[in-house]
């Protein structure tokens, strides 16, 4: 190699540096820190970009300044486009920028705030808008990336806390540039079912504003807003809020926390079962009971006998009755066999009551009761004493014979 | 709508819950003739036996659906793991 071979002058040399330079990179992209933002009474903007370890000189002419949305301050991350040149009376290299706009979290940050305004403003979060969540749905829809923590900690929850559902997984993409629209995908397909879910859940579990970007997307957020089934969300971290939550009918911190909003827990319905046996059984207890009191009062008051056959019958029922309501009761009160002995003979106190129920009455002559008109006389005063009051009435005309269950004459 | 409409012959599992809950509050309430409250008691056990039945089957069904329109069956347990 000969290097006495040739001799530069400066500016050849600059100027073969800045031809390399030129043609080795073309308009690119460059993140950075800004520092020394100067704009000068020209209106043209000069700055330094850097990171960590190195720095490059910026210049942003007049004309693409005035563009700007934002303002180019010391501190601020961006994102900028230009291309790379040398500038020749200082032998600095720099990038001559066409346009740029607040980087790294600060741009998707400010696109979150226009599209929530935007569609805020459509009315798309209005808690109006939002339709009830089904407290027992058969069907339950889940739209999520059928790998990872999050698929399995919805259908785990689910399958622990269901006792008579179908749950259908419509597999997305939660992350990168075809997610939005494989989200959309999966809930129309979900509402194209022959049978739809009575509820869907959206899920992805945690990540940066980055990694949850396509659930902020407004393909994403309109179709959830769009969509007739009610649906919960569970995005992220309880901390994270994406447009996709505010939009949906529900919202969870997490895919366990939208799983258990979408089901009951069959533990907590067997537990209302059993409180609704108890309360059925004590009711019904209580009902009897009652007549019993009343009965007991009544039967006191006119000092009734016990009347045959068909009583007997309803006298089985009310038995059968109290007993059947006595297991209902799951056996927690303290009466066992020798009460229910007890009541079955107080029960056979309530048949008069129960037989003036229906409408029959009890006649009376003086204080006697009468079962058999061969006791009558026409012009005989009685007494007839009915579920609700007395009257007296005198006999017309008599007709003895067999009752109607067909007892003889003189019982 | 929970699922598809189902007729008075074919009640809800929600739907017997509320029958269930009505026919309580009926017995509880104390108004009801004799004969009724027996009416009520029997079928408030039908209904609530039936809700049992249910609970005990606890079934959970889980499907994949695949890009071609069809479906798969996941085992919940599979994917616990």
């Amino acid at each position: 190699m000969n290097v006495a071979d040739r001799v530069y002058g400066v500016s050849e040399l600059t100027r073969e540096i800045k031809r390399t330079i030129e043609d080795t990179f073309p308009p690119l992209w460059l993140k950075g820190e800004l520092s020394n933002v100067v704009l000068a009474r020209s209106g043209h903007l000069y700055l330094t970009l850097k990171d960590e370890a190195a720095s490059i000189r910026g210049v942003m002419w007049r004309g693409q300044v005035q563009g700007l949305s934002f303002r180019p301050e010391d501190g601020t991350e961006v994102l900028v486009f230009g291309r790379l040149s040398l500038y020749e009376p200082r032998g600095e290299y720099q990038i001559v920028i066409e346009a740029m706009q607040p980087g790294g979290r600060g741009a998707l940050a400010v696109e979150f705030e226009k599209l929530k305004q935007k569609l805020a403003s459509e009315g798309l979060f209005d808690p109006d808008r939002k339709k009830p969540i089904p407290v027992n749905p058969r069907r339950i829809g889940v739209v999520t990336s059928d790998t990872g923590a999050a698929v399995r900690d919805v259908i785990v929850t689910l399958a622990r806390r269901g006792f008579d559902i179908e749950v259908l997984l419509a597999p997305a993409q939660v992350q990168g540039e075809t997610a939005s629209r494989s989200i959309v995908s999966a809930l129309e397909r979900l509402q194209s079912l022959d049978i739809p879910p009575d509820v869907i859940i959206v899920a992805r579990g945690g990540g940066s504003l980055e990694d949850l970007w396509a659930f902020n997307e407004e393909p994403t957020v309109r179709a959830i807003s769009a969509c007739p089934i009610p649906i919960i969300s569970g995005v992220g971290h309880e901390t994270d809020t994406t447009l996709t939550d505010l939009v949906a009918d529900l919202r969870a911190p997490t895919p366990t926390g939208a799983a258990e909003h979408a089901t009951p827990d069959r533990r907590d319905v067997q537990r209302q079962l059993t409180q609704m046996g108890t309360r059925l059984g004590r009711s019904t207890w209580l009902v009897v009971e009652n007549l019993r009191q009343r009965v007991e009062g009544f039967a006191g008051a006119y000092g009734l006998r016990l009347l045959p056959d068909r009583i007997e019958q309803q006298l089985m029922r009310l038995d059968d009755l109290q007993e059947r309501a006595e297991r209902a009761l799951n056996g927690n009160l303290e009466r066992k066999s020798d009460h229910i002995e007890r009541n079955a003979g107080r029960l056979k106190a309530l048949s008069p009551l129960a037989v003036l129920e229906r409408g029959f009455a009890v006649v009376r002559s003086g204080s006697e009761v009468i079962h058999d008109a061969g006791q009558l006389m026409e012009g005989q005063l009685l007494e007839v004493i009915l579920k609700r009051g007395r009257a007296e009435t005198r006999v017309e005309r008599v007709e003895p014979g067999e009752g109607p269950t067909g007892e003889k004459k003189g019982e | 709508m929970s699922g598809a409409r189902k007729s008075d012959a074919n009640p809800t599992f929600e739907q017997d819950l509320e029958r269930l809950e009505e026919i309580i509050e009926k017995l509880e309430d104390g108004g009801e003739s004799l004969d009724d409250s027996l009416a009520l008691f029997e079928e408030g056990q039908k209904v609530l036996s039936r809700c049992r039945e249910v609970l005990e089957k606890a079934q959970v069904r889980v499907k994949k659906l695949l890009e071609d329109g069809s479906s798969e069956d996941i085992d919940p347990e599979a994917l616990g793991r």
